[in-house]
């Protein structure tokens, strides 16, 4: 029994930390679908990314949808097994026969799916070949399509790397900025309010002129170390620059922001970071609840004006925009 | 040498796409990954029957592709 296959969780995990979901499209992705189009010559091809209730397409070619919902997804077999799917006639499959795919649009006749599987073993999704006739692929296609889907998962790989800081685990700027694009586009749909802290370590210039980089290492370690122990599971951490970090608090509005901002902030100054030499440190923050009129942008100016007052009037405090 | 272990000349580039680029340790294991899925790409297109035109031009787009993101990434790792 392959354990990974069976350990949903771990594989929702595991996709949650590509951070791939509802992020906009990109050419790598929409290259490889387009050469798989043009070598295999088919209508529709794929990159299914299975989540929980839904298969959402990293890339689409074919089809004028971004997303299904799973129970009706060819895409969640395959990501039930290490093998390629393959069905050859989906009428003469009794799991796909009624499926509404198969009798109404897009009207799936033939399916080759690959799974697409991390370097830690989860099937994330897949890669899918589609035809509206019945078709049967040779070995040596079924093994191509795998290629393909390698490079896809190189793909995925390689932005995963992109958005880790790694030296503290928090996001990159770059991961950080995605996670914001996308708490807009979900707050832009559900109302709930959202707030951004920016946070800059104080006086962290003369840490590292005094004591040398690797102290200053250690002091961005401690402080990440020490904002995870405080945050929920549901907020993000982000390096945005040397010294400065961002902090993302879905479902908070300004109030329960500031309170959380106090408490990061007491959590920091309360016992020393660096042990050798012997480092107390302090933050300055700045909160910012996001406004319907907001880009990313213009929310992080609105934190940074507030992390400027901050750090104006004294540092080691807490101030609104 | 047999012929079986030779490179071809698209396996060449392959191997060597990306020697230029001065590449952070911490991306090292995934580019060794990608080194190897292109030449298995590149000799799955042969099996498949692909002709080596098109062989050649889809190996250098994949290549382009990855760099490009590659490039992006290191320069977003050396801020």
């Amino acid at each position: 029994m392959d354990e990974k296959l069976a350990d949903e969780s771990g594989r929702l995990a595991a996709l949650q930390r590509y951070e791939v979901l509802d992020t906009p499209r990109e050419a790598s992705f929409d290259r490889i679908t387009s050469l798989v189009q043009a070598i295999f010559n088919v209508p529709i091809v794929l990159v299914s990314l299975v989540d929980r209730d839904r298969q959402w397409f990293k890339s689409c070619i074919g089809l004028d949808i971004d997303s299904t919902s799973r129970d009706i997804s060819f895409c969640t077999y395959t990501i039930q097994a290490r093998e390629p799917l393959h069905v050859p006639d989906a009428l003469e499959d009794s799991r796909f026969a009624t499926s509404v795919l198969v009798t109404g649009k897009p009207y799936i006749r033939s399916y080759l799916g690959i799974p697409l599987t991390t370097s830690d073993g989860y099937n994330v999704g897949s890669l899918c070949a589609i035809d509206t006739k019945p078709r049967e692929y040779s070995a040596e296609q079924i093994q191509l399509l795998g290629s393909f889907a390698s490079l896809v998962v190189d793909e995925l790989e390689l932005r995963r790397i992109a958005q880790t800081d790694s030296l503290t685990g928090a996001a990159t700027r770059r991961g950080f900025l995605l996670e914001m694009e996308k708490l807009i586009a979900r707050s832009s749909r559900n109302g709930r309010p959202n707030s951004l802290l920016l946070l800059d370590i104080d006086h962290f210039k003369s840490i590292n002129d005094t004591h040398g980089h690797p102290a200053g290492d250690t002091v961005l370690r401690s402080v990440s170390d020490r904002l995870y122990q405080l945050l929920r599971a549901g907020d993000v951490l982000g390096r945005i620059g040397g010294e400065e970090f961002g902090v993302l608090l879905p479902d908070t509005d300004i109030q329960g922001a500031y309170e959380t901002a106090e408490r990061l902030r007491t959590g920091i100054a309360a016992a020393p970071l660096c042990f050798n030499p012997l480092l107390n440190v302090t933050a300055s923050f700045g909160v910012c609840s996001w406004q319907p009129t907001y880009t990313a942008d213009e929310w992080l100016a609105g934190a940074d004006k507030a992390l400027y007052e901050a750090k104006r009037t004294g540092r080691n405090r807490s101030c609104l925009n | 040498m047999t012929k079986a272990n030779m490179e071809s000349p698209t396996e060449s580039i392959a191997q060597n796409a990306f020697s230029d680029l001065d590449v952070p340790p911490q991306l090292e294991d995934s580019l060794r990954r990608h080194r190897a899925n292109l030449i298995q790409f590149i000799r799955n297109l042969q099996t498949a029957g692909i002709n080596d035109m098109q062989i050649e031009e889809s190996v250098s787009l994949m290549i382009a592709s990855y760099r490009e993101e590659l490039v992006r990434t290191i320069k977003s790792m050396v801020r």
